[in-house]
Order: structure tokens, then C-alpha cells, then sequence
């Protein structure tokens, strides 16, 4: 990496092995802890480790403004950005500043950075060099501290440092992550400085033993010796020791041997933080300034080259050199004299077009009209684009006379700590207005009063105070004389105006249309970060208003303003969406894991407005997954943060919330008496009608659950009229079903039906599985009322998306009082209209017959003693046998009674029917009679809706492998015709072997499960899946020991395979069998192939 | 200014948390006593919520724990609705405000107004009584910490008042007073003593959170009371 990121330039740096290898050893590490007194060598190891292993690096020299997190963060973004090769304008790590927040910026500014790292398609080395300049309670120090925190797995971080810096990361991820070289590795071993030296002095006889005594390693005093040994030539006149504290005797030893007139370039260029050739011209004398640092810079003489993109070569003094010079300069001319070279960097930053690096200058050469000028003239381009972290340093140092009466420096002065500043920002801002109407300066009346509001919703200040400031901004923006100047700054006020009536106010309504205009506004000038603030706050207000359709198009809007992941407000306002859908879809665990994650960031990001929308979801998630207490204390958490705030709103939602909870539990006195404190409450409609018209659906549903059917239809009307016109399908629904059921209740049949029919259909129409505000109870007497009457079974996936089976008593229930309410001529039809339904909420009967004969009611074996006797079990497999469908009684009375006569055979007949009907259904509902073996006109069958058969799934399993087979979908096949033989786990009605009208049926199959395992093994002969193959012959052979197919087809598979000996057994196997079980032998077909297999 | 908030609710640390950033402080949270005080320790905030009803050590052991460090600290103890007794003992244990659950608005910013105040006043005034007379109003101005050590102070007081030239006393409380449970006791004694001697009486200058308990001793029966203006 070279241009501004790039390490430093090392000349002549000698290799280090030892500490390589250590770097090496440790580099799956992801933090580098190099700590060593000043010139002792930290950024030459690095740099020259850099090199060699030729990894992609990004170099910060980081200085006192890297204290504030955000100069750091752009400085450290900006680097990434020219490694990804995208421009400022990529929207990677844009976090912008806060909307709905009121913690600083830092933890967006983390998040930021980790996007843009994790981003990155290849490994990177970051190094954080001079990282002793950061302040342990500065921003730019907890922003490092949280970058180190972060796992990245490819990234490594190395932080270079005079002094031990307090990172706080746990223990444990320290050792594990982390690696340490101290001061002590740093130094120079004897053999390390023996290579220092060589080369240098050819031929000279250098005590190197006596050098490393006195430097003691230190990488900065062996340049020093070096240097001294160059002009003097010998080591005779070194001190004993040569510290890092002797480094400004030494300095001056080597400096005084310097022509003065370098000397003086050296003291002035000492000025800039940063030597460029251009600053060199304007600050010294015209000199060949490129020559000398170049020189200096071969001497290792404690300079850097610091590489730019397009600035030409740029320079830097090593820290304790420049501290030297600046001392010298300071000695040499005098306070005022580097004052005025201060100030005189600061014009030529200036007109370089570097305000923040003139600014910088001007404070140090106490140059306040500077300072101020500069600020007038960039101050609101720095807020416009967010960059408002200088400005509080600048205006700080300024005198307090010069900030008090100016409305501009008062302005940036607050803005400067616009989250932070609580109450002071009040006064400050309102200062600041005042000071800007006295002066009509409409863009300053503009901005203060929009901040003004801000400030007052982030400290809460009473919606009266708030609504005063709106009515002013709202007057001036109506009388502003020139309406089409200053556009951002009419566009932010129309933003913040939306924050105080959603926020502050509570009129929703007039919060999103002021919302609206300030995004119209934004979008004509372009200002994407207006647009996106406007975006959130109105989606924010739909979030307030219960309006989640609204608020999840806004979200998907302000997707595609940024990403995703890296906002904080766009993440926290979806997931609140996200976790409103999840509880009315009764996606429970989903809600649960979406809370956790929304809480995380509301309380890392301070995002206060949305908290109290945090706990009334996490409220409701409680009551749907019933955990009334913690739903009640969660509710009253909400009615104190709605006393903390000072206004009604929250109290009444929490009042819901209970109202809820109570109805929920069955408590429907207690419901009412708490839906009445929440009606009270949430009486006006200025917080958006839904959470009014959600209130009085609610109250609707509680009256119709305590009986009061007039009150009832009194809320349920006029929120049914509103979900209508807002499309609230879910919230129809709930209401329709309701209305039906209390026009039902009033026997006003017809309306009910219509009511209902309206409600059931729009639900399976919309896919509803869940329904927030009605019970099971009630959605079961709805259901059954409209299936009596409508007749229509909307078959059983939809049957099973509604869960109706949880509650089989209920729906009977139901079915008893709709049968007890109906008018005799309606009953015969009810019956068959809820059959359906009846047969739905009856277990299954599976029958099993190939091996073991059992019945299985609902996935559970019956006890044949439940049968009282043999003969209803037989009844039952004579009905299987004859299959299963419309069998004449009389076959059934002639396979069980032969010799009986005819009355006698159907007396038994009817006997042993009954007893088997009542073992296998023994509660019938009388209206619905038995329903899994049904008599009609003679005939007798099994329901086959209601029982299966496993010889019935064999046949049918057989014949669709063998059509899938004959249209080549071989996987297909193979799996069906692997289903078809595990059912047939033995012969049919194996238990009965003397049952003669069973024998038939019984061969038959048999011959259909070889005929199956033969297609089989064939199909798998032809896809080449020669073990499969073998094994399904071998299956065939298990169960016809005489298959000569079998043995046939598994010489040739065995000798295809060269496996002849086993080719070899199955032909021996074959003739034992046939000679000694059948006293014959084989068909002559396997003898040639056992010769053919044999003269291979 | 750095905050310590201790409550062993989560839900209403994340509350304070939210609110008080917002105040502009830098807020820190602990879920119990011991954890709070060693927090105080590290931290040394210049003003101490904690919740007075915690498991462990509760918030009068908290407050008597953090006034034996001797680090200057305003603490501020939140005590369950109506619970004066245990709001009359923390102020003997030299708490500086309390605010009851659930905390209101006014009174949160009420307690930090004082809290602030306080904090750049000298500490540990000794009680003081000064007497102004405008016209048939005597005003009398309460200064430092009123303990029952004032009761001759406050005898002196009632013998110069005649309500033949005196029909009005006001008693004005300065920023830098404070009461214990002997001082409230004092108090009401001498306000009965001036009702009976037919001398109408203004409390004024309360703070927010002193008057809420002087209305619960009954002395807004015999004293109209009026709380001190703050910013909120």
C-alpha cells in the first residue's frame, strides 16, 4: 500500500529474525500489542515485517484529533474506501448521525467500520502507530477499544505505543487473540547489533559489545551512536549509558554539528504536522528543502516519508525530534515570533483549501478572527454534512466575549453537543433564535428553531412547550417572505417539525405531513441525508400509530437509502414491524428472538422514542404465549414510562395491554374495567386513529365476551367502519366475527351468517392462522355456526392452518348448541353440513396387514381385548379382505358363519358389527352415527377418509413406481418402489395361516412384493448401482428362497464385478437348494451361466 | 456529570438509562447494592440514584456505605409510593432528595435541579434562621440541615412573634436546606404554635419532593406550601 496509508519508509532497516519468526508464529492472532519507548524500534519492525511478508496494510500515524471519533472514523474509513477502491460516496459504513437517538455516535461509527472490514474480500493489516496520543477517556480511544473487541478473523490490528494502553477486552480474548511485544523484546540483541553496524564501517574496529552496553538495545540510541561515530569517527568520547533520556543532549551534540542555516530549516519546517513541499516554500527560506529531508531521511535521522497520492513526497519528524526543534524555534524566536509562523501555516492551510488544518494552526497562534471567520464561512457546510466534531474544539478555545453575543458561534456552539447537551441546549438554542430574530437572519431562525424542537422532544419537555416552538417554526415558514431560499435548512425544519408532533406532540397525523414535505423538499436539492432523517421519522410516526402497513413500505423506502445493517434506527423501526407481524402471524419464537435483538440496539444506541413501542411488544408477546404476570409488569413498566414522560398515551396502552391480558385469561369483568381506563385515555384521536379504533375493537370484543351486546356493537361498528378504510383485513376479520356472532346471539340469523361469511372467508382468503384478539372458543362457535349453515368445508389443509383440532370438545360443544337451536326441517341438513367437520376431528385409523395384523387409532395400537372376542376382529378383516368398499353383507356372513343359516348368519352379523363398530368408536355423537365402518343398503364399508390400509399404500405405492419408472424419473422410482417393499414388513394376515378365503389374496401379494424388489434391483442394475442391486436380489432370494432370477442375476452381478468366488457360491448355494429342498435341479440357464462366468 | 443508578429492576435502569442520557448525563446502571457500590467506588458520580427495595443490601445500606467513603456524592433514593418512613430515613442517614416510584417527570428533574445546586454549595451549613420583616409579613429564611439542635432557635423565633403586628410568617427555603426526621417533627411543632396563635403561615421555596412529604405530615393543613421554581 503506498499514498497516505502506507507504512513509513524504512532505509537500510536491519532484518530481525527473532522478532519475525515471533510475529509469525503468533499471526492467526487478530491483535498486535507492540509497546516500546520512544525510537525504540516499533514502527521499523513493523513496516519492514509488512514488506517482506508483503501484506495488504493500511498505516494510521494517529495524533491528538484522532481523539474524537469522528475525525478518527472518517480517517479510518477514508483508508479503507482507497483499499476497496470506491469513492466517498460509497454508502459502506455510512452511518449518519442520530434521528431518533440520544446516545453519541460512537457505537454507529464502530458498526460502521466492522460493515466496511467485514466487507473487504481479502486479509488486511491495520496499524495504529503513536497510538500513546490517544486519550484513555477519549472517543477515538473507545472506538479503537471497540474495533479490537470485534472478531474479524482475517483482519489483524497492531497497535504501536510508548506506553501500556488500557484497552478494557476481557481476559480471556486477550490471551487469545491478542500477541504483546514489550519493550524489552524491542531491544537490540547483541547479534542484532552487530548486524546494525555491519557494512557501516568496513574495515573499522568497533567495540559492538560496549555499543549494546550502552544503548542497552535501545534501536534509538544505536542511530545516535551511528550518527556521533560519523562525525567523531570513534567511540571513545560515547557516554556510559545512551537512554531514551539522553536523547536531546545527543540530539543537540549531532544538531550543533549541522551549517545553521539547515538548522533553521529544521526549527521552522518543525511548524507543520505534516512537511510537504509546499508548506516547506511559503514557511523557510527559498532552500533545497526536498534535498535536505531526503538526506536526513537516508540517515535514518528520526524523519519519515510519509507517501501522498498527489501531493508529492510528504515528511514527518519523528515525535521526540520535533519536540526538540519546536523547543529550539521557541528558544530562538521568541512566543510571539512562532506564534506569527503558526499563524502563518494557518493562511497557507487556508488557501490550500484545509479549513480544519487552518483552523488547527490559528487556534495555536491565537488567531480567535481567523478561527471565527473560517467557522462563519464552512460551519453550516460542515453541519450539512454531518461533520460537526471540530466545531466544538474550535469554538472552545475561543474566548467566552467573542461566543456569547454571536448567534452563528452560539449556534455551532450547541450544535456541537446537540445530543449530549440536555437541557443547556434549550437555553443555548433559544439564544441563539433570539439573537437571529433580532438580526432577521431567516436561515438562523430556520435552524434554531428546528433544533430547538429537537432538543426539546430528546429532553422530553412538555407537548405544551413543544407545540409553541411548532406553531412558531410553522408561522414563520407560512410568512417566510422569501419562500424559495434556503432550502435544506426549510427542509431540516419541516423534519424536525415532523419529530415534534410525533415525538412531542403526539399529533401523528401532522407529523408525517410535515415529514412529507421535507422529504419533497430534500429530494429537490438533492440532500440524501435530509430525506433519509425525514424517511425514518415518518416511518417512525406509522410505527407510533399502531399504522404497520405504512411503516414497513417506509422501511422498504429507506432500504434502498442505505444499507441495511449499518442503521441503527432503519434496523430498530424493522425489527418493531418485523416483530408486529411475527405476533400476528403467531410466529412466537420469531417475535421472541426479534425483541432481544430490537432491545440490543435501543439500548446501545440510546434510541429512545422507540422504546416504549419495544415494551408494548414485548407486552403483547407475553400475553400470546400466556405469561400474564410478566405481561402485567411489563405493562405497568410502560404506565411509568408514560408518567416519566409526562403525557396519558402510554398509560392507556398499558391499560390495553391488561385489558388484554385479562380477556385473555377468561377474566372478561376484570377486561372491562381496565379497557374502560385505556377507552378513557386513548379517548382523542390526535396520537392517529388506530391505537383509538384498536381500543374501542377490543372493548368491542370484552362486552361481547361479559354479555352487553349493545355496548358491544357500539365500538365494534365504528372501528369496523375504520379497519375498512385503512384495509386492515386482520383487524375486519376479528371485528366481522365478533359482529356475527352477537347479531347471532340477537337471532338475527341472516345478518349473522353474512357477518361471519364475511370474516371466515376473508381469513382463509388472507391465509390468518392466528387471530390476536379472539379466543379459540370464540373462533370455534363462529366456525361451526358458519359451517351449519354455509355448508362448505374449506378442506383440510385450511382446517389444519386454523388449528380447530386443538379444541375437538369445543367444536362439539358448539356442534350440541347449534343442533339444541335449530329448527327441526334445518337439523338434516346441519348434520350433513357439519359431517365434515365432525369427520375431520376423528383420529385416523390405520389398519396394518403385511406381517403383524394391527390397528392403530390416531398413531396408537388398540389392545385386541377392546374387541370382546375374535369375531369382530375377523368381521374386520373379511371387510379388508373383500376391499374394504361396499361389500355385501352376505360375502361377510358366509366367510365368518358358512353353516349358519340365514337368520342366524345376520343376527351374528349384526351383533359382532356393532361390537366392532363401538370398539373402534366408542363416543359417538348420535347425529353423526358410527363413522368408520358405514352400512348402506346392504353394503358394507370402511370410510376411506377416515381408515387406511397399508396393503392399499403398497399396491398404490407399486403401480406409481412403476409409472414413474416407465417415464425415466428413476430416483423417483427407486424411492417409491423402496417405500412399497418396507411396507410389506411380512406375509397377509401372517397371524391367520389356516384362513382360507385369505390364502388367495395373501400369494398375491407375495408375488406383487418380489415382482417390486425385482423391478428394483433391476432399475439399479441399469444405473450401475451394482451394491444396491446385489442386495435387493438378495432381498428377492430372502423371500423366495427358489428364485432362479435371483440367483441368476447375482452370478452375473458377482461376475461382473471380478468378484468370481462369490459368483461361484450363489451357483452352489442354487444347487444345494434345489437338490436337497426340491430334490431337482435348477433350469439348465444357470449352468451356462456359470460356464460362461467359469471360461472367462 | 457522571450518574449511578441503582435498581434491581432491569426494565427501569434501561429507563433511567434513556431518560437521563437525554439530560445530558454520562449514566451508569447497577442491578444490585454491592455491585453499585463498588461502581461508585470506581466512577465517584456526582449524583446517586438507588432504588430503596433491592434484595442484598438495600438502598439505606447502600446510602449509609457510600457516605463512609467520604466521597462527595448527592444520592437520591427512590421509594415506593406513600412510603414516607422510609423516605424520613434516608433523609436522617443525610440522603439528599428522594422521589417516589412511580417517578414523575417533574419530580426527577426537580431532585437533579437540587441535586446540581447542591453540589456547588458549600456542605454541612449549620442551621440557620434569618429574619426579615416587610410590613405585616415576617419572612423568615431557612438555611443548612434543621435537626431538633434548632429547637431554641425556633423558641426565640415564636416569642418575638405577636400576632397583634405580625398576621403572616413565611418561611423561605433556601437551596442549601435540608431536614431529618427530629427537624420535620420541629417543624410541625412550630407551625401548630403559630396556627394556634392565629398566625397565618407560606411555606415557600420548597423543593418539589419536601413538599410532597410535608403534605404527607399534615402540615399543608395548617401552612399554604409552594415549590420552588426550577427550569422544568
Amino acid at each position: 500500500m503506498t499514498g497516505p496509508y502506507g507504512p513509513p519508509h524504512i532505509k537500510d532497516a536491519v532484518r530481525r529474525p527473532r522478532l519475525f519468526s515471533l510475529l509469525d508464529h503468533h499471526f492467526h492472532k487478530q491483535n498486535f500489542f507492540i509497546t516500546g519507548q520512544a525510537a525504540q524500534g516499533k514502527s521499523t519492525l513493523v513496516a519492514s515485517y509488512l514488506q517482506e511478508s508483503q501484506k495488504v496494510s493500511l498505516w494510521f500515524h494517529l495524533c491528538l484529533d484522532d481523539n474524537d471519533d469522528a475525525k478518527l472514523f472518517d480517517r479510518l474509513a477514508a483508508g479503507i474506501r482507497s483499499l476497496s477502491g470506491t469513492g466517498q460516496d460509497d454508502i459502506r459504513g455510512f452511518i449518519p448521525a442520530t434521528t431518533l437517538g440520544i446516545e453519541k455516535d460512537l457505537f454507529r461509527y464502530i458498526e460502521g467500520l466492522t460493515l466496511m472490514l467485514k466487507d473487504l474480500s481479502f486479509p488486511l493489516v491495520m496499524v495504529f502507530d503513536d497510538a500513546e496520543c490517544l486519550e484513555e477517556i477519549s472517543s477515538g480511544f473507545e472506538m479503537i477499544n471497540g474495533i479490537l473487541n470485534t472478531r474479524f478473523y482475517r483482519h489483524k490490528f497492531f497497535i504501536l505505543s510508548r506506553s501500556n494502553l488500557p484497552f478494557t477486552i476481557p481476559r480471556l480474548k486477550t490471551e487469545h487473540h491478542g500477541f504483546f511485544l514489550k519493550n524489552e523484546d524491542l531491544s537490540f540483541t547483541l547479534d542484532e547489533t552487530m548486524a546494525f553496524f555491519q557494512g557501516k564501517y568496513e574495515g573499522k574496529d568497533l567495540d559492538i559489545e560496549r555499543i549494546h552496553k550502552i544503548t542497552d538495545g535501545w534501536a534509538g540510541g544505536l542511530t545516535l551512536v551511528f550518527e556521533s561515530l560519523r562525525q567523531s569517527g570513534g567511540v571513545s568520547n560515547l557516554p556510559e549509558r545512551v537512554s531514551s533520556e539522553a536523547f536531546d543532549y545527543f540530539s543537540r551534540e549531532i544538531y550543533k554539528t549541522l551549517p545553521e542555516s539547515i538548522r533553521e530549516f529544521l526549527r521552522l519546517t518543525a511548524i507543520p504536522d505534516i512537511i510537504d513541499l509546499d508548506m516547506v516554500t511559503h514557511m523557510a527560506e527559498p532552500v533545497d528543502g526536498l534535498g535536505i529531508l531526503t538526506t536526513l531521511e537516508k540517515r535514518n535521522l528520526f524523519i519519515q516519508r510519509v507517501d501522498s497520492d498527489d501531493k508529492g513526497p510528504q515528511f514527518k519528524y519523528h515525535n521526540l525530534f520535533r519536540d526538540f526543534l519546536l523547543q529550539d524555534l521557541l528558544r530562538t524566536l521568541g512566543q510571539d515570533e512562532v506564534k506569527a509562523l503558526y499563524h502563518k501555516a494557518g493562511l497557507v492551510s487556508w488557501e490550500k483549501k484545509n479549513p480544519e488544518a487552518a483552523m488547527n494552526y490559528f487556534m495555536k497562534a491565537g488567531g480567535f478572527s481567523d478561527i471565527i471567520r473560517i467557522l462563519k464561512i464552512k460551519g453550516a457546510d460542515y453541519m450539512i454534512k454531518g461533520k460537526m466534531s471540530g466545531l466544538e474544539k474550535w469554538i472552545s478555545c475561543l474566548p467566552d466575549h467573542l461566543v456569547k453575543d454571536d448567534p452563528w458561534l452560539i449556534f455551532f456552539w450547541t450544535m456541537a453537543r446537540r445530543i449530549r447537551g440536555g437541557k443547556k441546549n434549550i437555553r443555548d438554542f433559544q439564544k441563539a433564535l433570539n439573537l437571529f430574530e433580532e438580526t432577521k437572519d431567516a436561515r438562523g431562525i430556520l435552524l434554531a428553531l428546528g433544533y430547538l424542537i429537537e432538543a426539546g422532544v430528546f429532553i422530553r419537555e412538555p407537548s405544551s412547550v413543544i407545540f409553541k416552538w411548532i406553531q412558531k417554526a410553522e408561522d414563520y415558514l407560512e410568512t417566510m417572505t422569501e419562500k424559495d431560499r434556503f432550502p435544506w435548512a426549510r427542509g431540516l425544519l419541516w423534519q424536525q417539525i415532523g419529530l415534534g408532533y410525533i415525538a412531542g406532540d403526539g399529533n401523528i397525523p401532522k407529523g408525517v405531513s410535515a415529514c412529507r414535505k421535507a422529504i419533497l423538499l430534500g429530494t429537490r436539492i438533492n440532500n440524501p441525508d435530509l430525506v433519509l432523517h425525514a424517511s425514518i421519522t415518518m416511518a417512525f410516526g406509522h410505527v407510533q400509530a399502531g399504522d404497520f402497513v405504512n411503516a414497513r413500505q417506509m422501511l422498504v423506502k429507506i432500504k434502498g437509502m442505505t444499507r441495511e445493517g449499518g442503521h441503527p434506527e432503519f434496523r430498530a423501526l424493522k425489527n418493531i414491524v418485523d416483530i408486529d407481524f411475527a405476533l400476528k402471524s403467531g410466529r412466537f419464537d420469531d417475535a421472541g428472538r426479534l425483541l432481544i435483538k430490537s432491545e440490543q440496539d435501543i439500548e446501545k444506541f440510546g434510541l429512545i422514542f422507540l422504546y416504549p413501542s419495544l415494551v408494548e411488544a414485548g407486552a403483547l408477546y407475553r400475553v400470546y404465549t400466556e405469561r400474564f404476570d410478566e405481561a402485567f409488569r411489563m405493562a405497568d413498566h410502560l404506565n411509568d414510562f408514560s408518567i416519566l414522560e409526562g403525557n396519558d398515551f402510554y398509560k392507556g396502552i398499558a391499560h390495553r395491554i391488561k385489558a388484554l391480558s385479562f380477556l385473555k385469561q377468561g377474566k372478561s369483568q376484570e377486561a372491562a374495567h381496565e379497557i374502560e381506563k385505556a377507552l378513557n385515555a386513548l379517548d382523542q384521536l390526535r396520537k392517529g386513529d388506530i391505537h383509538h379504533f384498536l381500543t374501542q375493537q377490543l372493548a368491542g370484543i370484552i362486552y361481547f365476551e361479559t354479555r352487553d351486546f349493545t355496548r358491544a356493537e357500539s365500538f365494534l361498528r365504528p372501528s369496523r367502519d375504520y379497519f375498512e378504510t385503512i384495509s386492515s383485513d386482520l383487524n375486519c376479520v376479528e371485528n366481522d366475527i365478533i359482529s356475527g356472532l352477537i347479531l347471532w346471539e340477537q337471532k338475527d340469523i341472516p345478518r349473522a351468517l353474512f357477518f361471519l361469511h364475511q370474516g371466515i372467508e376473508t381469513a382463509f382468503r388472507e391465509g390468518y392462522v392466528f387471530f390476536p384478539l379472539i379466543s379459540g372458543k370464540i373462533l370455534v362457535r363462529a366456525f361451526v355456526i358458519w359451517m351449519a349453515f354455509k355448508g362448505h368445508f374449506p378442506g383440510e389443509s385450511v382446517m389444519g392452518t386454523l388449528g380447530l383440532q386443538s379444541y375437538p370438545s369445543l367444536v362439539m360443544d358448539e356442534m350440541d348448541r347449534v343442533f339444541s337451536s335449530a329448527r327441526s326441517r334445518e337439523k338434516d341438513r346441519i348434520i350433513e353440513n357439519l359431517r365434515p367437520l365432525y369427520k375431520y376431528l376423528l383420529p385416523n385409523i390405520r389398519i396394518e396387514t403385511l406381517g403383524r395384523f394391527n390397528i392403530l387409532c390416531g398413531h396408537k395400537v388398540l389392545d385386541s381385548r377392546i374387541f370382546e372376542g375374535a369375531r369382530p376382529l375377523l368381521l374386520l378383516k373379511s371387510i379388508v379382505l373383500h376391499g374394504s368398499r361396499d361389500i355385501p353383507k352376505e360375502i361377510l356372513v358366509d366367510d365368518l358363519w358358512p353353516n349358519a343359516d340365514v337368520a342366524a348368519g345376520e343376527k351374528n352379523f349384526k351383533i359382532n358389527l356393532h361390537r366392532l363398530r363401538k370398539a373402534l368408536e366408542p363416543k359417538i355423537k348420535k347425529e353423526f352415527g358410527y363413522s368408520y365402518i358405514v352400512q348402506k343398503a346392504g353394503l358394507v364399508s370402511l370410510d376411506p377418509a377416515l381408515v387406511t390400509l397399508d396393503v392399499d399404500e403398497f399396491l398404490s405405492l407399486s403401480v406409481q413406481a412403476a409409472e414413474k419408472e416407465k417415464n425415466n424419473d428413476f430416483d423417483i422410482a427407486l424411492e417409491l418402489y423402496d417405500r412399497a417393499a418396507g411396507l410389506y414388513q411380512g406375509d397377509y394376515f401372517a397371524e391367520e395361516p389356516y384362513l382360507e378365503w385369505v390364502l388367495r389374496k395373501r400369494d398375491l401379494l407375495r408375488a406383487k412384493f418380489i415382482e417390486v424388489l425385482e423391478k428394483k434391483a433391476r432399475l439399479h442394475e441399469e444405473l450401475d448401482q451394482i451394491q444396491k442391486a446385489l442386495e435387493t436380489w438378495q432381498r428377492v432370494l430372502n423371500a423366495d428362497p427358489y428364485s432362479e432370477t435371483a440367483y441368476q442375476n447375482l452370478m452375473i452381478l458377482y461376475a461382473d464385478s471380478g468378484q468370481k468366488n462369490k459368483a461361484r457360491e450363489v451357483f452352489e448355494g442354487c444347487l444345494l437348494m434345489f437338490r436337497n429342498e426340491l430334490g431337482t435341479e435348477p433350469d439348465k440357464e444357470i449352468f451356462n451361466i456359470y460356464d460362461k462366468i467359469k471360461s472367462r | 456529570m457522571k450518574i449511578l443508578v441503582i435498581d434491581d429492576e432491569k426494565p427501569t435502569l434501561s429507563m433511567f438509562r434513556l431518560f437521563l442520557t437525554a439530560y445530558g448525563y454520562e449514566v451508569h446502571t447497577a442491578e444490585d447494592g454491592e455491585k453499585g457500590l463498588a461502581l461508585f467506588q470506581e466512577i465517584r458520580p456526582g449524583i446517586v440514584f438507588t432504588d430503596l427495595k433491592m434484595p442484598g443490601m438495600d438502598g439505606l445500606e447502600v446510602l449509609r456505605r457510600i457516605r463512609k467513603t467520604g466521597i462527595p456524592s448527592e444520592l437520591i433514593i427512590i421509594t415506593g409510593h406513600g412510603d414516607m418512613e422510609n423516605a424520613v430515613e434516608a433523609l436522617d442517614l443525610d440522603a439528599s432528595d428522594f422521589i417516589n416510584k412511580p417517578v414523575e417527570r417533574h419530580a426527577l428533574s426537580s431532585a437533579l435541579a437540587r441535586a446540581e445546586k447542591r453540589k456547588q454549595m458549600q456542605k454541612d451549613l449549620p442551621f440557620e434562621l434569618l429574619k426579615t420583616k416587610e410590613s405585616e409579613n415576617f419572612i423568615v429564611s431557612l438555611k443548612g440541615k434543621l435537626t431538633a439542635s434548632a429547637s431554641p432557635l425556633f423558641s426565640s423565633l415564636l416569642e418575638i412573634l405577636n400576632p397583634e403586628h405580625e398576621q403572616q410568617v413565611t418561611l423561605m427555603f433556601n437551596d442549601t436546606f435540608s431536614i431529618d426526621r427530629s427537624g420535620i417533627a420541629l417543624l410541625m411543632e412550630v407551625i401548630r404554635e403559630l396556627k394556634q396563635k392565629k398566625i397565618s403561615i407560606a411555606m415557600e421555596n420548597l423543593p418539589y419532593n419536601y413538599l410532597r412529604i410535608f403534605q404527607m405530615v399534615g402540615m399543608d393543613k395548617f401552612s399554604t406550601l409552594k415549590e420552588a421554581l426550577t427550569d422544568d
